[in-house]
């Protein structure tokens, strides 16, 4: 305190105050030991009220849920019950639920998460991922607002409502932000894209091209650029080249998908039998096959009835060229569900494969009894007919129906051929392949029809 | 979506607190926060109402009314039992607005998809003189159950009386119209076989001749049998990625049969059966100005493909080359129905696809012709206040400004629980809930730029339901444009068309030489008002629907047509005088005068 107030505080004293007598004051010091008690039980009661005061965590109608999945959403419903003011479990939770496609719940999870910590950038940014699906205009507010929190130096969030607000007409807010992005990273290929996009979508044909360019030479971007710079050819009138171009994407694999760390996250949240038979097909689909059997036999671990962790078990136990374990795991799904028609073919092709058949006849014919246009079921019971001598006329009739079913699949007229040669029918084998060879086949297809065509035309 | 109210509002500018004060009140206040005010309440965001940038249209009149008590139509759509998900019920069955009777009033054809066991039967309801449909279905020989999909018309043997053509989950029937509300099936006589899942349909003239040929759209190689879990684990209804796509198939009208109908199936010398996908839209015209008609496929989750026809009976895929295989954003997308019009005013027919809730719907603009570009972003057709997934949609002039709008309808294939909607939700059966969406009118400017008009049209739009059909008509001839829906599951919706409207013209052409038929292929343009107005005259658009057949022109203030120029399917084209406006004409082929030659005629077959 100052001189100043000193004396002024001697100066209320002697207006205000009572005058003070000459006993000396009597010290109580028990008030404020009272006080420092009272003020920590108030704030025990404050810390319980305001923990339990926090609302309950959001209730999910989980009937009919796959039960691995159910669990999931309880144990993340847990874990807000035992930290109530958490952000994280409630953001957790949003996440379970995001992953299982459970969105009107997942939003408030996320906005609830987001109250309790405004400044964490998470939950808008997954609050606007939830609502892409039917309502941009509030995923684009709700993902500007996570932009702003989160750090300058983030691109993926400016990235992500840059293609929202490009999806919504709002190409001059989207453009600001690729722009942003290209400036901290001018290499950046999404960036590029997502410039290379507008001004196609201006028809500024040459700053299009240029901004593909760098697009064109990444993984991520490069058949999505090289389908704009298509576009951009075609309204140039450079038809050469936009055939060249339409060439090229249709020989591209798929882009890799777009580097989102958290939506990977809620991703790798998903579970379930569902969840874990798609991952098994995608590895089944990308060579991954070992990894797929693997998987499949733990899902079969949990969900031991599951004909369709059984059949793609079988698809994947085929690929490593484990056919009897396929053969056997086909089986017990057909035995379990008999009207399972990709199993019967699976089966059936299984046998087939290896010289039975006889015995892969009934799988065919059990999938042809459940769908009669299955092009498929004919053309493999029409090979299992065909090396049969007494069976032949049965097979050349099921080759016919397999090619009135799918008369753009080439192999039934080179079947049918073949069958019709041996049975001495030349001319109409010969028929058969000159049909096939008008469908322009592929090349070794050709040559093998053309192979045939000769020994037909023999006298 | 009207649920502004009751949700906080993003701050146009987030605060500046300090760090501190942040914690502050999120830790002390912490049990305010939640309880509607204190400091985190700010920085809470369920934002669902538009931003200022969106061309969101001023609230204005309603367009249309749901008359479908007022006129008797009552139809309740049937897929049989539900819980097995069969893929087909899920996508719904078209409708046909058609003169049947040639009274000179449209008629509707409505179809079931209840599978053959069923009780409920295709409905053919019949206009009467006061406006009102009358149930004629039995002994029209079209009141038959089945897992109806699309349903196309067209005059097959030239006698002036429009068939009826339909495809079903695994085959197509053909009815001929013998006349006098009669029907009679003869798919087999006439040698159509389509042994697959058949969509969207279309009679056109492809080689020339006078017979209306057909073009069926296939989509997968279903198979009953696959499970197709929702993310819950739930059953749900599958897609079409886990199938195998199917050709189209392209029926070829044999003339000259000596009194009997008949086709052959000219796939695969047409050069068609390289050509698998899931196809599911189908719309007709001539792309490249050639005068033959090509055709566009849309395929769900696929390439489109754009089939030049090149007048030697085959036809060349070109969509790549012409900017309509893919969006402007370069993404193949889930294509499903298509609206054909000429949204900008410059006499070239642009395409409207519609696609998924968490895709966009495409707009492409034709030009210079026989090229298409990706103009979605720039024409605002995004930017709605919802998204839904469409399924019909239609260019239609429904305030006859003389610019036409877009009509959408929508409700999704998996589930989605919506928040509410206005009018409430269409299906009794909670089953359907989760798949219902409001569908969606958007305005034109006339200059091809759109502005959603939804939630002024609530009759239409206010209600959420599995809607999958939409078809396009002058019901009670006013020159307005009407409109039915079909949904799944729920009745049918017959809307009218109560906006105030400019002037208006409504152009039949026929063919004498073929029965007095409509001439299928044809493009009418107008000169009316300083502006020069065409429409290409087949049905077959949208998705699964035939729509009223006649030429329809909004002319705003005109009052007078100054003239009208047909180019005929042969190739050939007439001028004919003006006319004044709000009336219905017919134009009959060589009645005209001769302006112009067919381009490239005489290759014939």
């Amino acid at each position: 305190m100052s001189a100043k107030s000193k004396a002024k505080g001697r100066s209320n004293v002697q207006k205000g105050m009572p005058k003070a007598t000459s006993t000396a004051p009597v010290h109580r010091p028990w008030p404020w030991w009272a006080a420092f008690v009272g003020l920590i039980a108030v704030g025990v009661l404050g810390w319980q009220v305001w923990r339990n005061a926090a609302p309950p965590a959001i209730s999910v109608n989980t009937a009919g849920f796959d039960p691995v999945i159910a669990a999931a959403i309880e144990e993340a419903r847990n874990s807000i019950r035992r930290a109530p003011r958490s952000a994280e479990a409630r953001g957790r939770m949003g996440m379970v639920l995001l992953a299982h496609e459970v969105r009107a719940e997942a939003r408030e999870c996320f906005a609830q998460a987001s109250a309790i910590a405004p400044r964490d950038p998470r939950w808008p940014y997954l609050l606007g991922l939830a609502h892409l699906v039917d309502t941009p205009v509030a995923a684009a507010t709700n993902l500007d607002r996570a932009v702003r929190l989160f750090p300058e130096s983030e691109s993926m969030p400016r990235l992500r409502l840059a293609d929202t607000l490009v999806s919504l007409g709002r190409l001059e807010e989207a453009e600001t932000h690729y722009r942003h992005v290209r400036q901290r990273e001018p290499n950046s290929p999404w960036a590029g894209l997502g410039l290379g996009k507008i001004f196609n979508a201006r028809d500024q044909a040459a700053e299009a091209t240029n901004f593909l360019a760098a697009a064109t030479q990444d993984l991520s971007t490069r058949k999505a650029a090289q389908r704009l710079l298509l576009n951009v050819h075609q309204r140039l009138g450079h038809t050469n080249e936009a055939e060249r171009l339409a060439q090229v994407v249709a020989g591209l694999p798929h882009d890799k998908p777009f580097p989102d760390t958290l939506l990977a996250e809620v991703q790798r949240l998903k579970t379930g039998e569902a969840a874990w038979i798609d991952q098994a097909d995608e590895w089944i689909k990308t060579s991954r096959v070992n990894e797929a059997a693997q998987l499949l036999e733990r899902t079969l671990q949990t969900y031991p009835n599951s004909d369709r962790a059984m059949f793609f078990l079988g698809r994947a136990r085929l690929r490593t060229g484990d056919v009897a374990g396929a053969e056997a795991v086909l089986t017990r799904a057909i035995t379990l569900a008999p009207g399972n028609i990709e199993a019967q073919v699976q089966l059936g092709v299984t046998r087939l494969r290896r010289g039975r058949g006889k015995e892969a006849q009934p799988c065919f014919r059990a999938a042809i009894a459940a769908k009669p246009n299955l092009g498929e079921a004919w053309y493999n019971l029409a090979l299992s007919l065909g090396g049969d001598p007494g069976q032949r006329a049965e097979s050349i009739a099921a080759f016919r129906e397999a090619i009135r079913l799918k008369p753009n699949f080439i192999e039934s007229y080179l079947g049918l051929a073949v069958v019709l040669r041996t049975e001495g029918q030349k001319r109409e084998a010969a028929f058969e392949l000159r049909r096939a060879l008008s469908l322009d086949p592929e090349e070794s297809l050709r040559k093998k029809l053309l192979e045939q065509l000769e020994l037909a035309e023999q006298p | 979506m009207s649920n502004s109210s009751n949700v906080p509002r993003l701050p146009k500018s987030f605060p500046a607190a300090p760090e501190f004060q942040t914690i502050l009140c999120s830790s002390l206040l912490g049990v305010l926060a939640f309880a509607g005010s204190g400091c985190g309440k700010t920085e809470v965001s369920l934002p669902s109402t538009p931003s200022a940038a969106l061309p969101i249209a001023k609230p204005q009149l309603a367009w249309l009314e749901d008359a479908t008590e007022a006129v008797g139509v009552n139809f309740l759509h049937d897929v049989g039992t539900v819980g097995t998900y069969f893929m087909p019920e899920s996508l719904g069955s078209g409708t046909a607005i058609f003169d049947f009777d040639n009274d000179g009033r449209m008629d509707l054809f409505l179809l079931q998809n209840g599978g053959t066991n069923s009780p409920a039967k295709h409905q053919l309801f019949h206009q009467e003189n006061n406006g009102a449909f009358r149930d004629v279905s039995d002994g029209s020989g079209l009141n038959l159950p089945g897992r109806g999909m699309a349903v196309a018309v067209g005059d097959v043997d030239n006698d002036g009386k429009p068939d009826v053509f339909i495809t079903e989950y695994d085959r197509v029937r053909l009815f001929h119209n013998r006349g006098e509300g009669k029907f009679a099936e003869i798919t087999r006589e006439a040698g159509l076989d389509n042994p697959h899942w058949g969509m969207s349909s279309a009679f056109l003239d492809y080689d020339r001749d006078g017979w209306l040929d057909l073009i069926v759209v296939n989509y997968v190689d279903y198979s009953p049998s696959m499970k197709c879990p929702d993310a819950q684990g739930k059953q749900g209804y599958c897609g079409p990625s886990g199938f195998p796509g199917t050709i189209p198939r392209l029926f070829r009208n044999l003339p000259n049969q000596a009194d009997s109908i008949r086709f052959e199936d000219v796939t695969l010398s047409a050069g068609l059966g390289k050509l698998a996908g899931p196809g599911l839209g189908v719309v007709c015209g001539d792309a490249n100005g050639d005068r033959w008609p090509d055709l566009l496929i849309a395929n769900d989750g696929h390439v489109n493909w754009l089939l030049i026809n090149q007048r030697n009976g085959t036809f060349t895929e070109e969509a790549g080359i012409r900017g309509i295989a893919y969006n402007e954003m370069g993404a193949v997308q889930a294509n499903m129905g298509i609206a054909m019009g000429d949204a900008d005013g410059d006499n070239l027919f642009d395409i409207f696809v519609t696609h998924l809730s968490t895709e966009t719907h495409a707009l492409w603009k034709h030009g210079p012709r026989g090229y298409f570009q990706d103009r979605t972003s720039l024409s605002r057709v995004a930017a709605s206040a919802w998204r839904g997934t469409g399924f019909g949609t239609v260019f239609s002039d429904v305030n006859n400004d003389g610019a036409p709008d877009l009509l959408v309808v929508n409700g999704g294939i998996k589930r989605l629980t919506i928040d509410s909607a206005p009018n409430g939700k269409a299906n009794s059966d909670p089953f359907w809930n989760g798949y219902e969406q409001r569908s969606q009118i958007f305005v034109n400017d006339g200059k091809g730029t759109f502005a959603d008009v939804s939630d002024s049209n609530l009759a239409f739009s206010g209600t959420a339901a599995v809607a999958r059909g939409l078809a396009a008509g002058d019901l009670n001839n006013d020159g307005g444009l009407d409109f039915v829906v079909t949904r799944i599951a729920a009745s049918a919706r017959v809307y009218r068309n109560v906006a105030p409207r400019g002037h208006w013209l409504i152009v039949r052409v026929v063919e004498p030489k073929f029965g007095a038929r409509d001439a299928y292929g044809a493009e009418v343009t107008i000169n009316a008002g300083g502006r020069r107005q065409t429409v290409w005259v087949n049905p077959s658009q949208s998705y699964l629907c035939s729509n009223d057949p006649r030429a329809h022109f909004g002319l705003g203030a005109a009052t007078q047509v100054e003239d009208i120029q047909v180019i005929w399917p042969d190739g050939s084209e007439e001028k004919f005088p003006g006319v004044t406006a709000d009336q219905i004409i017919t134009l009959r082929k060589g009645s005209g005068q001769t302006v112009g030659f067919a381009v490239n005629s005489g290759a014939g077959q």
